[in-house]
């Protein structure tokens, strides 16, 4: 267990540090990331009436879609795990990735996981401080709100590199995998909810974003973030974190039978 | 060099031969490459799907009725599908200049910029232009049966869309030519061309005047497809939105030109 957790801490602060080379480029990516949040904002600040809809009034919508412009960088994007997966398989280098003393899928789990937690404090942090000067937001004043939305959040980001590992994963049956990850790119960002509360989508595709996992990786943590749920839907969201890591560790033994390396 | 007709005979052939050994070598794998532009039309539309179900829910944005939004829509994302059809190497410079394979194209008898986009053929990204296709095919017959569109409209309309191919030219050139300077240029993409693009696909009219200045010059993708689709559809404006970017888009495309040719004089090879 102890070695379990220092694997963790060592390959988490790897990823995390490799993203260190490249704050310049990173800096220009938030800013482009500010107009999208803009654009969105300025889109709902058009459409939504004075009354507002539903528990939305213009103002939460502003603040939830600064909410989901700062935490998408942890949840959906800069995520490298899927091409990571696929050029290793292509270069032939993942031969030495399945020989390490440690599971092939925690290791990119820990890895990845240090990386997106860059990912959120210097690109997803900034663009929320810069939508916030910019827009109104308020920040909850319940701790516990803040306890729940965390602990959401940890989960929708091990949700989010769990389906990126799955697709990554697929390069051991395909070379090509860029079709799957747009795919999975669009279902994130329509059924999670990222730029618009999932209320606003026709009523049963409503009821099947909230049932998906993808709803965990915007939509809900947002949620508790504006006081407009409690916690329970984060137990959801454990139930998927614990189904997708049953598939990821099956199909990844599968994967290992399957691995044909070339060359030498 | 002197350019003279036999010249240009000479680099449509070269064009034309080089292009199609690059589409032979994508299409080995036809049932991969049908499959995978389905997929990517259906999937990638979840911009349209974000702008249709704010309609559905809340009626039109700004004036603009989910017609006018699908033909914005239409001639954004043909515009993108061309300017990725046939400028898929520049939408991909970084890795030229990451990987020092400029080099290659310096030692051609042509120019750079004609070998890099004689070199692929973005027909994997299809799906923009099949988007924009259907898009364009749903709401112009009822435009037109409204009799919003008619007449010289239809000149106009394919006007608009040759101009946000040039404008996406002119931008993705002058980014792809930052690399020569600042090699990765993915991020800076990012804020060149899709930021734009996105915004491009919504009328303009929401934003405040400062936005709505930078998508009408600093980042001028709006210039092709709103300023045009507002007179063309009775949205406001005058006669002179039709002549700014016939003006502006060959502008845009030689000062382009025109900083890919300082940057290339700036490079220095990445290689061994």
């Amino acid at each position: 267990m102890h070695l379990a957790v220092r694997q963790w801490r060592v390959l988490g602060s790897k990823g995390f540090a490799q993203n260190l080379q490249y704050s310049a480029s990173h800096i220009v990516n938030s800013i482009a990331s500010v107009v999208f949040g803009l654009i969105y904002i300025y889109v709902w600040q058009a459409v939504t009436p004075e009354s507002g809809f539903g528990p939305y009034t213009s103002s939460i919508i502003v603040q939830y879609i600064c909410f989901n412009q700062t935490i998408a960088w942890f949840t959906q994007f800069g995520m490298k795990i899927r091409h990571r997966i696929a050029q290793s398989v292509r270069s032939g280098r993942i031969a030495v990735e399945l020989a390490r003393p440690m599971d092939f899928f925690w290791y990119h789990m820990a890895f990845e996981y240090g990386a997106q937690l860059y990912s959120l404090t210097f690109r997803g942090l900034p663009v929320g401080i810069a939508l916030a000067l910019l827009t109104e937001f308020h920040v909850p004043a319940s701790a516990m709100t803040w306890v729940w939305t965390l602990v959401s959040l940890a989960i929708g980001g091990y949700i989010a590199i769990t389906l990126g590992y799955l697709v990554g994963i697929s390069s051991f049956w395909t070379n090509e995998i860029r079709t799957l990850s747009w795919a999975l790119f669009s279902l994130e960002t329509l059924l999670g909810g990222l730029s618009m509360p999932l209320e606003v989508l026709p009523r049963p595709v409503e009821l099947v974003a909230k049932c998906s996992p993808f709803a965990h990786q915007a939509y809900y943590p947002a949620q508790i973030f504006l006081g407009l749920s409690g916690p329970a839907p984060i137990l959801a969201g454990i139930v998927w974190a614990a189904v997708l890591t049953v598939i990821a560790s099956w199909v990844t033994a599968w994967a290992r039978r399957r691995l044909e390396v070339q060359g030498g | 060099m002197k350019l003279t007709w036999a010249r240009l005979g000479q680099a449509a052939r070269v064009y034309r031969t080089l292009v199609s050994a690059s589409l032979r070598g994508q299409m080995q794998y036809r049932l991969d490459f049908l499959g995978s532009t389905l997929i990517q039309a259906v999937m990638g539309a979840d911009g349209l799907i974000f702008v249709g179900a704010i309609l559905w829910r809340f009626g039109p944005i700004a004036g603009w009725s989910i017609l006018d939004i699908g033909m914005l829509f239409a001639v954004s994302r043909i515009g993108m599908g061309i300017y990725m059809l046939l400028c898929n190497e520049l939408d991909k410079f970084e890795v030229y200049m990451v990987n020092g394979d400029f080099d290659t194209l310096m030692i051609r008898p042509w120019p750079t910029l004609f070998t890099l986009l004689a070199r692929g053929t973005g027909i994997h990204r299809l799906a923009f232009l099949v988007q924009g296709i259907a898009a364009g095919a749903v709401v112009l017959p009822k435009l037109a049966a409204q009799g919003v569109i008619g007449g010289w409209d239809w000149v106009w309309l394919l006007g608009s869309v040759v101009w946000t191919a040039m404008l996406l030219f002119a931008v993705g050139l002058a980014t792809a030519a930052a690399g020569f300077w600042i090699i990765r240029i993915e991020e800076l993409q990012v804020f060149t061309m899709h930021a734009p693009d996105t915004a491009a696909m919504y009328p303009l009219d929401v934003y405040p005047s400062w936005l709505r200045r930078v998508f009408l010059t600093v980042l001028p993708l709006g210039l092709g497809s709103y300023v045009p689709l507002r007179f063309i559809l009775g949205k406001g404006g005058s006669a002179m939105d039709m002549l700014w970017p016939l003006v502006a888009c060959p502008l845009a495309v030689w000062l382009a030109v025109g900083i890919w040719r300082i940057g290339e004089s700036h490079y220095a090879s990445t290689g061994t």
